[in-house]
């Protein structure tokens, strides 16, 4: 019998445990992100534009905190169907250019949530299920509307409905406590659907 | 209900109204890809752009930046301890599978020198050298502090035991595949059984040393003590002479 001498065999997986090393490289990741970005790309600068308009260091910024939020969450995108997968970065670049909108509010000290009299207001516990569901025509009533609710309204329900932020972390963003932030969201929804009430008839009274 | 993506418990009319939020960002896709759509029809280059012009490289850099970091950070989290096991596991049966080979290959030589007299008119030069017929070879895990010097050419070591009290080593017949001599050093507290029934018992002086010979049937063993250390030398199917030989062969290491 023989044997391969102790000292052969070390250097043999010496060397061979080292190219192993080099050889573990996973490019997947890279490649899918690369694609990506190539592939919307414009679509982010154009959101990015929606916010800034014309101001290029904001606009170069958004994009730039989205393709690190892309990467960072890079394996959600991979769950995300294809076909969802536009709406999806949509949404990542205006949670983006809002939180961005949000932070440059709070430096120049801006009242962009003024408080109201009452925060104490009756938030009904539950409503009844007929109330809750939409249908087909009131859901594209309440889209209609939703560009005339003012501006503070629509990013309570962004924050809320697009962003899926919780009503503590709404508070932190905003600078009020959950009871203000959560009568305020009641309130924004209670417009926003008179607001659709009103769209509803002027499209009947058509 | 639960969401999926953070397991917080949503109520039913958050749900509702998170169906509406993905209808506007539905709304919003539309109007930006329809925008896209106009301004890819310009002829003029917009300042779209420019604007990738400048940022493409950053923003590659930094997905570049990001898989660098991950492809780190998941060598040293998953990839090094299991290659850590795999090694372990490699070390291991090389451990085990050399340490029979080095058993069985590996010698240290050991140099004997002779006295070289040069006689001069006035003068006699007195040096040592290397006395290479003399010199031999010991297992390396010998750890003993005498070894036979001479060893019959048809034996091979077959295997060594060795600690710091007790020292053995077994040659094997290389024809026959038979142990035929086994030499044994021993420490003080060592005790051993030497069969003398109908054996012949003689004495003999061996490198200054009182040796006893016992000689049974085709068995020679001769055993002996140095003062601090005990020797016995057993032998099959080799003549006394010859044993005697390998006895005053016995030399410190």
């Amino acid at each position: 019998m023989q044997y391969l001498p102790g000292h052969e065999t070390m250097e043999l997986y010496g060397t061979i445990l080292p190219l192993a090393i080099l050889l573990i490289e996973n490019d997947e990741d890279r490649q899918f992100l690369t694609e990506m970005y190539l592939q919307y790309r414009k679509l982010m600068y154009k959101t990015a534009s929606h916010y800034f308009h014309s101001n290029y260091n904001e606009i170069e910024d958004a994009v730039s905190a989205s393709v690190e939020r892309m990467c960072k969450y890079c394996k959600n995108i991979q769950d995300v169907p294809c076909n969802k997968r536009t709406a999806y970065i949509v949404r990542l670049v205006e949670n983006v250019c809002r939180t961005r909108i949000r932070a440059i509010a709070r430096q120049r000290d801006r009242e962009q949530f003024p408080a109201e009299e009452n925060w104490e207001t009756d938030i009904p516990d539950t409503e009844d299920t007929e109330t809750i569901v939409f249908s087909h025509l009131r859901a594209n009533d309440l889209l209609m509307s939703f560009d005339r609710l003012s501006p503070r309204d629509q990013e309570l329900i962004r924050m809320r409905h697009i962003d899926y932020m919780e009503f503590e972390e709404m508070a932190r963003e905003l600078g009020m406590t959950v009871c203000a932030v959560r009568t305020a969201l009641f309130r924004a929804k209670q417009r926003w659907k008179k607001l659709a009430s009103e769209q509803e008839d002027v499209s009947y009274e058509g | 209900m639960k969401d999926e993506d953070t397991g917080i418990m949503r109520s039913i009319q958050d749900r509702a109204y998170d169906l509406l939020g993905d209808m506007l960002i539905e709304r919003d896709v539309s109007a930006f890809m329809k925008a896209l759509e106009e301004e890819a029809e310009r002829e003029n280059p917009s300042e779209m752009e420019a604007f990738f012009a400048r940022q493409d490289r950053l923003n590659m850099e930094r997905i570049q930046k990001h898989c660098k970091k991950a492809r780190t950070r998941r060598f040293f989290k998953h990839t090094l301890p299991r290659i850590g096991q795999i090694a372990a596991v490699i070390i291991a049966v090389i451990s085990v599978g050399c340490g029979v080979g080095f058993a069985t290959s590996k010698t240290i030589r050991v140099t004997i020198m002779r006295l070289l007299l040069n006689a001069q008119k006035q003068f006699t030069e007195v040096k040592l050298v290397e006395d290479e017929a003399a010199s031999f070879d010991v297992p390396a895990e010998w750890r003993g502090e005498c070894y036979p010097s001479y060893i019959p050419g048809n034996l091979e070591v077959a295997q060594v035991i060795s600690t710091f009290e007790d020292n053995i080593v077994d040659y094997r017949d290389i024809h026959t595949g038979n142990i035929a001599l086994t030499f044994i050093e021993s420490g003080a507290s060592t005790e051993s059984n030497i069969d003398t029934e109908n054996a012949q018992v003689s004495m003999r002086i061996i490198n200054g040393y009182q040796c006893h010979i016992v000689k049974k049937d085709a068995s020679v063993s001769v055993f002996w003590t140095d003062g601090m250390r005990f020797y016995l030398l057993v032998c099959e199917g080799i003549n006394e002479d010859e044993a005697i030989s390998i006895a005053e062969g016995v030399r410190r290491i």
